[in-house]
């Protein structure tokens, strides 16, 4: 309850600030470089890993990546970075 | 797979997880927030990752409770690499050994190379002493310019030492005195005044220099001492110039006479064995009163061979005698000229004369009677030996 509430005055506050989505602390973000890598910063945990999809869990929802020889080059908490080949990145 | 320093310090191991349902050993590790790199899917259930060594402990803790199996393909860093040389005491013995022995061998002198001598044993014996030899210690031998100075001080029959250290090796290349050739007198000298003067100019090529320009010396002073400041004699030797002066007398008749030749002439040839001369050609005797002859001999020679007969060319010149009366400036002139060829014969020829004064004249009875003054710039120096016996000597002469 408090941490909705929480959430909720820092979305608004990004609003009525214009202040970046990203900067916030608790927003996943997915970056993608070329169709080479993908940066995905605060995510919750893997879901799946296989070479052609890897499903990864985000505070709300999650993020499907599909490719070809996909693989994890790092993991560290808060930050994935996947290396392969990206054919499509999809929000569920 | 990149490794970076910090992962080298701390080591890291590749590892395949297998029998892995679900991805639970993954799952786990990232629950936990360890660092993994370069996850790899292999085959389904099993897949590749690396982790730093630290994190091994919680990897097969995860493992345990997936029941799932681990297998270590690769580990690398410092502390697999310490860990090896542990298991590997005498491999990292001898490398220590070998360091060491090379330390140690690197102490001694492996090579010595004598060059430009045929007798190279008496310069062996000579660096013997001074601790050069193979197998000597190289720390007891002294620098090479050291080495080189006391070499030519063992072996004077040495003109020049050169000494190169190089590592192990000294190589030494020597040149020998071409026998026969003036050797440098080292006996130890001081060189004095031989006569009283100024000191013009101070030219020590060994020794010290203890008089200055414009001092006045007398005979035994020391101009440049053969003894050092130090204490030690050596072969003092240099030149010194002074201003001497010299008083001559001078007697010259006003009139003197000379010869002129008229032009008139007879020519008698002569053959000469030793002293006996035969008379050959020209046997005419003219009236002359006053005579100069003039003679040329030629030897006779037969091919190569000298014979002991000489060709005599005898010319009789006919002679007027002319008397001349020189006026007394001319005659002046001319006794200051002699003056100073006197002088100059005095000093052997390498003075110079400086100026000229004339310190009293008279003519009289047809002769000029002059004192002249003569300033001469020589060579005052001359060379006295150094007797260790009497430093006193020298210093008596100057009081």
């Amino acid at each position: 309850m408090k941490r909705r509430w929480r959430d909720k005055t820092e979305h608004m506050a990004a609003e009525l600030l214009e202040i970046p989505k990203d900067t916030l602390l608790h927003v996943p973000r997915v970056m993608l470089i070329g169709n080479e890598q993908v940066v995905v910063d605060n995510y919750k945990s893997i879901l799946s890993f296989e070479p052609e999809l890897i499903r990864i869990a985000l505070a709300k929802g999650e993020v499907a990546i599909k490719g070809t020889r996909l693989a994890f080059k790092v993991i560290v908490p808060e930050q994935l970075v996947i290396e392969g080949t990206v054919s499509s990145v999809d929000f569920h | 797979m990149a490794i970076r320093i910090a992962e080298f310090f701390s080591g890291s191991v590749r590892v395949l997880v297998l029998k892995d349902q679900s991805r639970t050993v993954l799952s786990a590790l990232i629950a936990r927030g360890v660092p993994l790199f370069d996850v790899e899917h292999v085959a389904s259930e099993q897949y590749q990752l690396t982790l730093s060594l630290a994190h091994v402990k919680e990897l097969v803790r995860a493992v345990r409770l997936a029941s799932a199996k681990v297998q270590f393909i690769n580990k690398w860093g410092l502390p697999f690499v310490l860990w090896r040389a542990r298991r590997r005491k005498a491999f990292i013995g001898g490398a220590l050994f070998f360091v060491l022995a090379l330390y140690t061998l690197s102490g001694f002198i492996w090579h010595v190379e004598i060059e430009g001598t045929d007798q190279p044993e008496v310069i062996q014996a000579a660096l013997q002493k001074l601790h050069v030899y193979p197998g000597g210690l190289l720390y007891r031998v002294v620098d090479q310019d050291a080495l080189q100075l006391a070499l030519l001080d063992a072996l004077p029959d040495l003109s020049w030492v050169g000494v190169r250290m190089h590592g192990t090796s000294i190589y030494i290349r020597v040149i020998s005195r071409i026998q026969g050739a003036k050797v440098q007198p080292t006996t130890p000298q001081d060189i004095v005044a031989k006569v009283p003067g100024v000191v013009a100019i101070v030219l020590a090529d060994n020794g010290q220099a203890v008089v200055k320009p414009g001092q006045f010396v007398t005979p035994g002073t020391i101009l440049i001492s053969g003894v050092l400041e130090d204490g030690k004699s050596v072969h003092a030797s240099g030149i010194v110039r002074g201003i001497v002066w010299y008083r001559s007398d001078v007697t010259l008749s006003q009139k003197t006479t000379v010869d002129l030749l008229s032009g008139e002439h007879v020519s008698h040839d002569y053959l000469m064995l030793g002293k006996f001369a035969l008379q050959i050609w020209g046997f005419s005797h003219p009236p002359y009163t006053h005579e100069e002859v003039q003679s040329i001999d030629v030897p006779l020679k037969l091919w190569d061979l000298t014979l002991p007969l000489v060709l005599r060319k005898e010319t009789v010149y006919e002679a007027i005698p002319h008397t001349v009366a020189l006026t007394e400036s001319a005659l002046t002139a001319r006794g200051l000229q002699f003056a100073a060829t006197d002088v100059l014969a005095k000093c052997k020829g390498e003075g110079k004369v400086l100026r000229q004064n004339i310190l009293q004249r008279k003519l009289e009875h047809g002769k000029l009677y002059m004192t002249v003054w003569t300033e001469v710039l020589q060579d005052i120096g001359i060379n006295q030996a150094i007797s260790p016996q009497k430093p006193e000597t020298g210093k008596k002469i100057t009081g």
